[in-house]
């Protein structure tokens, strides 16, 4: 069994101008150590199926269908009191801006001995500060006995995100979910960063869910790709046929959209026409067939099924026509 | 930190100096003089009065000899009470006021805080609506409006409380309300408005996905963060109800320090006007520097180098 079996989640903002469906009905799993990216542009609903599942969507938004199972246990039938502790342990987050996610009136190391308290095999102050300084070493943290008592604004981007690495992994979580752990970052940093991830990952033997908008960051750590456009999903399989052979229009679009080096200076970077839905009232059938070339009668009218094989799945009705029906999807 | 609470302290002496000039010229810019009274004092003895307290001399040596004084931690007889000296008065009436003036305080941040935290946690919900329409109402219903209110209800009324007078903590928690209500209104707008600021920062998110308990989220992440703008409202506010409120006092016949503010005025009593005056603003300048400390304690990137 999965881990992590997301059904048909569906979290939904209430707000005054109208019903935001952010998350409408995606579906997806994550097997122990398997590493899943989530992409799609900016307002496709990647970040708040990672709150939704953290149990943390913030009002006026409420996840109001579907289902979180995770090892078995469907988180949103918890408590507070019991989701609180699967949160950090279980199940832990890394999020977008390391600027802002550290408290900047706690030392590094009071956010990292607050967190290590919760650690049974940890008994005594000097069993936590040991631990600290060896977190803060497995995220290559330099002089860790000395960054332990310094402020968040004492630290680099970088090395914030790397201090936000060391919280999520410190209590050994099965699963880690990152936001746009690295797109808060400049480039030689960021490819610093997804050195560590994939380090870490490998040596925790974690199961990963990677959130980015950046497919470049993606293709060498993920093992399977789930592309999201305006709150549901639209592909999905592993990595290497989501970049070899891209089946949704959408997925193709956004492939084309990633700069390549060999490519002609003059030539101009290509971008997806028109402009992402309003979700409020999201367009009907397939909510990209407004900005897709490929766009057939039925495209506007009804909301695509399943199409493609076993390891694959595309929600669009091109592709239906072509390879059919997935079974037991 | 050390040098530059050295620093602040010489700029005090700097800032009372001013305040002692300015207040002196201003006070003797009145028309009239401390024995000019509706039936004229004989001139015979007048002169003899003003040769006393040197008020014959001229203007600049008059406000020589005072700072002479003032320096020597003497502020001089009172004119209008000449049994006293100012410092017998502040010694007196400072006690009351500052006493009255703790428990208001107490309150104002005690219930200020607690019910602007809960206003933001519970954010468009009835118990915000509801503590943010008697911050309203208390920030703009004055003291005297509001003592007289308390004394026809709990006094007169009710007979649970005295109407006036000092003595027993009985007669305390009247005025004390009366101090607290309108600053405890100001706290809660405040404490609100910088919790709800600070509830939607990244790292609150954060906390909360390490699994911290609301509890502890609200207290270490939110609240301390949240309290630099209480600060700086709240240590000025310190020295102005410490040294006593003249409505309040006059409503309920305390011997605080808040009446001579302003019958020292009409009175003419020029040593009472300046020797409260920098008094006051020696507390208000403690005060702030008060306040500068507790925003380095409250955030470490605040350094005064």
């Amino acid at each position: 069994m999965a881990l992590l079996e997301v059904r048909n989640l569906q979290t939904y903002f209430f707000t005054y101008a109208g019903v935001v469906k952010a998350v409408d009905g995606v579906s997806f799993s994550v097997d122990r150590g398997e590493v899943l990216g989530i992409v799609g542009e900016s307002g496709s609903g990647k970040s708040v199926t990672a709150m939704s599942i953290m149990r943390l969507v913030q009002q006026p938004g409420k996840t109001v269908g579907g289902e979180i199972i995770f090892d078995g246990i469907n988180l949103l039938n918890l408590s507070d009191r019991e989701m609180n502790a699967y949160r950090g342990k279980r199940i832990a987050m890394v999020f977008q801006d390391p600027m802002t996610s550290l408290n900047p009136t706690l030392t590094v190391g009071y956010h990292m001995m607050e967190l290590l308290s919760r650690d049974p095999n940890l008994k005594t102050k000097k069993d936590k500060i040991d631990r600290a300084i060896e977190l803060l070493k497995a995220v290559g943290i330099s002089e860790p006995e000395k960054r332990l008592s310094q402020y968040p604004y004492q630290f680099s981007g970088g090395m914030r995100q790397r201090v936000m690495i060391a919280l999520a992994i410190a209590l050994n979580p099965d699963l880690l979910i990152m936001d746009e752990p690295t797109t808060a970052l400049d480039v030689t940093v960021q490819a610093q960063i997804m050195e560590l991830v994939k380090e870490i990952q490998e040596k925790y033997h974690m199961a990963v869910i990677f959130i980015t908008h950046d497919l470049g960051v993606i293709a060498g750590f993920a093992d399977r790709v789930m592309v999201m456009y305006a709150g549901k999903k639209v592909e999905e399989g592993d990595v290497y046929s989501i970049f070899e052979n891209p089946l949704h229009p959408y997925t193709q679009a956004l492939l084309s959209a990633v700069p390549k080096l060999d490519m002609d200076r003059s030539q101009r970077l290509y971008a997806i026409p028109g402009s992402p839905p309003n979700m409020i009232a999201p367009p009907p059938g397939c909510r990209f067939h407004p900005r897709c070339p490929y766009a057939m009668r039925i495209c506007a009218k009804k909301i695509p099924i399943a199409a493609g094989t076993d390891n694959r799945e595309v929600y669009c009705w091109k592709v239906f026509k072509e390879m059919g029906v997935v079974e037991g999807v | 930190m050390g040098r530059f609470i050295v620093r602040r302290l010489a700029l005090m002496v700097i800032a009372l100096w001013v305040v002692v000039t300015v207040t002196f010229f201003l006070a003797h810019m009145i028309p009239g003089g401390p024995f000019d009274r509706e039936k004229p004092v004989p001139e015979a003895i007048k002169k003899n009065l003003e040769e006393k307290y040197h008020l014959n001399e001229p203007m600049w040596k008059q406000y020589l000899l005072y700072l002479n004084d003032i320096i020597h931690g003497d502020l001089g007889p009172s004119f209008k009470y000449p049994d006293r000296t100012v410092n017998d008065i502040i010694k007196e009436s400072f006690p009351v006021s500052a006493q009255l003036g703790f428990w208001a305080v107490l309150m104002a941040t005690f219930v200020g805080i607690s019910l602007g935290s809960v206003s933001a946690l519970h954010q468009g919900e009835l118990i915000d609506s509801f503590s943010m329409f008697f911050a309203i109402l208390f920030i703009s219903l004055p003291s005297f409006v509001i003592a007289p209110i308390f004394q026809y209800i709990f006094g007169v009324k009710l007979h649970w409380l005295p109407v006036a007078n000092w003595g027993s903590w009985k007669h305390m928690i009247l005025p004390a309300l009366s101090l607290a209500l309108g600053p405890t209104a100001v706290i809660a707008r405040l404490t609100r408005a910088s919790m709800l600021e600070v509830l939607s920062n990244d790292y609150v998110k954060a906390a909360r996905a390490r699994g911290l308990s609301g509890l502890r989220v609200l207290i270490v992440y939110a609240l301390k963060n949240a309290l630099i703008p209480v600060v700086t409202y709240l240590f000025p506010l310190i020295a102005a109800i410490f040294t006593g409120s003249f409505v309040v006092e006059k409503i309920f016949n305390i011997p605080g320090l808040g009446r001579y503010y302003v019958t020292s005025i009409y009175n003419r009593d020029y040593t009472v006007i300046l020797g409260v005056t920098v008094f006051y603003a020696a507390f208000l300048i403690l005060m702030n520097l008060l306040a500068d400390i507790t925003y380095a304690l409250l955030d470490p990137r605040i350094r005064y180098e």
